[in-house]
């Protein structure tokens, strides 16, 4: 029944198939616009090292860089979150450990409006265990109907070369960006496409009498499949990231000492709430 | 239980009218001539060997719901006759069970094998059914369609009917035993003397008026089942099941132009134990593979499915629908991506439950923890609207800076802070064992509670936004006004900014 030719023809056509698997990370040599496009952070410095942006339809990961620095690694995730999810025109989904919502806060909605994600565009699971953290991930990823999946984790992975590699290849079959935030950093070896160290940088004071400017970030790329890793500082407003004023220019000398302002109307004086009921009265 | 433990006389005792009394006994101490209601001290003085337990009317009510669930594969309406009794509407059923006797003789029979003891009655009317059940002679009663239920019914005490107990001491004294001995009365007398609920109840006995059931769960309107000859018991067979079922109740639901939005599957198994899952879905569905999928999703999450010696019965029905009409699927790629997203959901919350897959949604309220609510993603139903990500809400012109964090603490979490009196942002704060120092700050934003709540007014806020030396933002807020609303006021960090 069985002839040998046919044998080695079956053999032959599986080592395709896994050799198709094995490049489904995107190797040097295969055209990088096969794997679903771009998603530019708009700085050259920064899209020039990643080919262009970050890859669609991988896996990208993110970890703080100390414990406490959550808040810019969650601003990090939900910026790239909702410029992918305003250019592929579908929402988004958050799925959190619980233990990470309950160290560093749950998601908020009037802030995640300010990032760039108004209501409706955002679905968020939150689950107990990492391992449903990675399951909800690889079906999310997998499905169209989603722009961009986020997962944030507080413990470390349970085989992460594994976990991390069916979640590349699930957002590869989806076209998904896939953003693994991690609380805490992991050496382990990772198939991520890219891995960054997300941590907090002094931003520059929006006028001569404090106030806060755009918040910054350093990025840390420490792993790039496509080119050199790198470090910038970022500056963030709304889902728009820029490169911050060297450090330099941040305290020029004709600038006042930030904190000895006690001069009267030295403090920035309270604005109206945004979100408030009566907002439009008060704008008015 | 052993036939020699069942032997023994035995008796459940609960406190009545300060006294210890017998609640309920078995076959063997009935026959020693011990009745409900006897006070246990005289139980034990004319039979000093019976075996006595405490009265447990929650474990028998647990009991009684637990024949319910194993008499659904009879009859889905179906009502609770607390504390002892069931009624089965088998209208249009019983031929499914050969015949009225089949259908009786199947019940007795299935009941006998876990252990206890039945009466079972057909009858035209629920409750003289249930008065045949419990005082005819035989254990298995069945009145045929067009007897003459008040002849019947004329030789049984007249405990039968079930009126109150003033009422019936009342009726004993007057010389009323039976109930025959109501009938050839005069009803009027009896009514102005005993009041219209035991002529009420004789009636509905008799036929002569309608009562109705209060079914234990509604019936659903589509419900699709199969019985197996042969038990299963693996996952994979159920799930199959599961599938044929679902094009059963597909085709149903397609020719009222409905669809489901909750799932019943019920498995009865040999031994009487009835496993029920639920799946709920955002929008209507029928097709039966992704109903399939759905629990299977449901199923995964529950680690085992305990099939103990087969299931024999499987019913799946919709208690929940709405209209679906039906729809020519065209080439558009944002309506696919919608309905894979809504599978998505149903999935997910089949496989960790509802309540954890959320969406945020924005409220009208001054207090930040209350301007936002996750609400259960199949719950919400307003659809995915891309035009809303285009103008999204920035921060206002006067400020770089969004004014919410991204993230919120559930509970604010207090610091030490120091701060300028009276009302300054403060300088440094402790959080989490760390010292933070204020480099720069924007505020106070003053929030104060709704002044027409009455209970639990909490302190004014004024929030401040901080970046720390080593550039963290939080968003901080003193609780309380410096010297009018507290004398020491303090400090809690609510958010994190990016």
């Amino acid at each position: 029944m069985s002839h040998p030719n046919a044998a080695a023809a079956d053999i032959a056509g599986l080592r395709r198939r896994i050799a198709a698997i094995e490049s489904g990370g995107g190797t040097a040599g295969e055209p990088l616009e096969d794997i679903g496009g771009w998603l530019p952070f708009g700085i050259p410095a920064v899209d020039g090292p990643l080919g262009g942006g970050l890859a669609l339809g991988a896996l990208h990961e993110a970890s703080a860089k100390a414990p406490g620095t959550e808040g810019a690694l969650t601003a990090f995730g939900l910026a790239l979150a909702a410029q992918a999810a305003k250019a592929g025109r579908r929402p988004v989904l958050v799925v959190q450990q619980e233990l990470a919502a309950f160290e560093a806060g749950g998601l908020y909605g009037p802030g995640l409006e300010e990032i760039g994600l108004p209501e409706g565009t955002l679905v968020l699971v939150r689950v107990r265990k990492v391992q449903d953290v990675l399951l909800v991930m690889e079906e999310a990823l997998k499905c169209t109907g989603l722009s961009a999946v986020l997962g944030e984790v507080a413990a470390p992975l349970p085989e992460p070369l594994t976990a991390t590699r069916r979640l590349s290849l699930a957002a590869r079959a989806g076209g998904t960006l896939g953003l693994l935030l991690r609380q805490s950093r992991d050496p382990e070896p990772c198939a991520a496409l890219t891995r960054w160290v997300i941590g907090h940088a002094l931003s520059r004071p929006r006028d001569a009498y404090g106030g806060l400017g755009p918040a910054c970030l350093s990025a840390t790329l420490t792993r790039n499949r496509h080119g050199p890793p790198g470090q910038w500082t970022l500056a963030l407003q709304g889902s728009a990231f820029s490169l911050a004023p060297p450090e330099g220019l941040r305290h020029e000398p004709g600038d006042p000492a930030p904190r000895d302002l006690r001069a009267p109307l030295s403090q920035p004086v309270a604005r109206p709430p945004l979100h408030g009921p009566h907002r439009a009265a008060i704008v008015a | 239980m052993s036939p020699e433990a069942r032997a023994a006389p035995r008796v459940t005792v609960a406190l009545e009218k300060n006294a210890l009394r017998l609640a309920a006994l078995n076959t063997a101490a009935a026959a020693l001539g011990l009745a409900p209601g006897l006070s246990l001290a005289d139980a034990r003085a004319r039979h000093p060997g019976i075996e006595v337990a405490e009265h447990a009317p929650e474990a028998d009510a647990r009991a009684l719901a637990a024949f319910a669930d194993a008499c659904e594969r009879y009859t889905p309406l179906l009502a609770l006759d607390a504390p002892d009794g069931l009624l089965l509407d088998i209208s249009g059923c019983a031929h499914l069970f050969g015949g009225e006797k089949g259908l009786l003789r199947d019940l007795i029979g299935r009941v006998s094998g876990t252990g206890f003891s039945a009466r079972a009655a057909i009858a035209a009317t629920p409750d003289a059914a249930a008065a045949l059940a419990r005082f005819s002679r035989k254990r298995g009663c069945i009145a045929p369609e067009g007897t003459d239920l008040s002849a019947l019914l004329a030789p049984l005490p007249l405990a039968a009917l079930r009126p109150e107990a003033g009422t019936l001491a009342a009726l004993a004294r007057l010389g009323f035993a039976r109930i025959s001995d109501l009938q050839d009365k005069p009803r009027a007398p009896l009514a102005a003397r005993f009041g219209a609920p035991l002529l009420a109840r004789l009636d509905a006995a008799t036929g002569a008026a309608r009562a109705a059931l209060e079914h234990r769960f509604p019936p659903p309107r589509f419900s699709a089942e199969k019985p197996l000859a042969e038990p299963i018991e693996r996952v994979e067979d159920v799930l199959g099941l599961t599938h044929h079922l679902a094009g059963t109740l597909a085709a149903a639901l397609e020719r009222n132009g409905m669809g489901a939005r909750r799932l019943d599957l019920a498995l009865f198994r040999v031994d009487g134990k009835v496993t029920r899952l639920t799946v709920g879905t955002g929008r209507p569905v029928r097709d039966p593979a992704f109903v399939r999928r759905l629990f299977a999703e449901k199923v995964a999450a529950l680690e085992s499915l305990d099939a103990g010696f087969g299931f024999d019965l499987l019913r799946l029905s919709a208690p929940l629908t709405e209209p679906l009409a039906h729809r020519q699927d065209g080439f558009d790629a944002h309506r696919e991506a919608d309905a894979a997203r809504d599978a998505l959901i149903d999935r997910l919350a089949a496989r960790l439950g509802g309540a954890r897959i959320t969406v945020p949604v924005l409220q009208d309220a001054h207090i930040p923890e209350e301007a936002c609510r996750l609400v259960p993603a199949q719950k919400a139903r307003r659809a995915f609207d891309p035009a809303a990500l285009d103008n999204p809400r920035l921060p206002q012109a006067d400020t770089d800076a969004p004014s919410r964090p991204p993230r919120l603490f559930e509970r604010p979490e207090l610091v030490e802070a120091v701060a300028e009196v009276p009302d300054g942002p403060p300088i440094r704060f402790r959080w989490r064992h760390l010292t933070h120092h204020v480099m720069r700050a924007e505020g106070p934003e003053r929030i104060a509670a709704p002044w027409w709540r009455e209970e639990g007014l909490s302190p004014t806020r004024d929030y401040f936004r901080v970046e720390t030396t080593d550039g963290r933002r939080f968003w901080l807020f003193r609780a309380g006004l410096f010297g009018t609303e507290v004398v020491q006021p303090a400090w809690y960090v609510h958010g994190l900014f990016g």
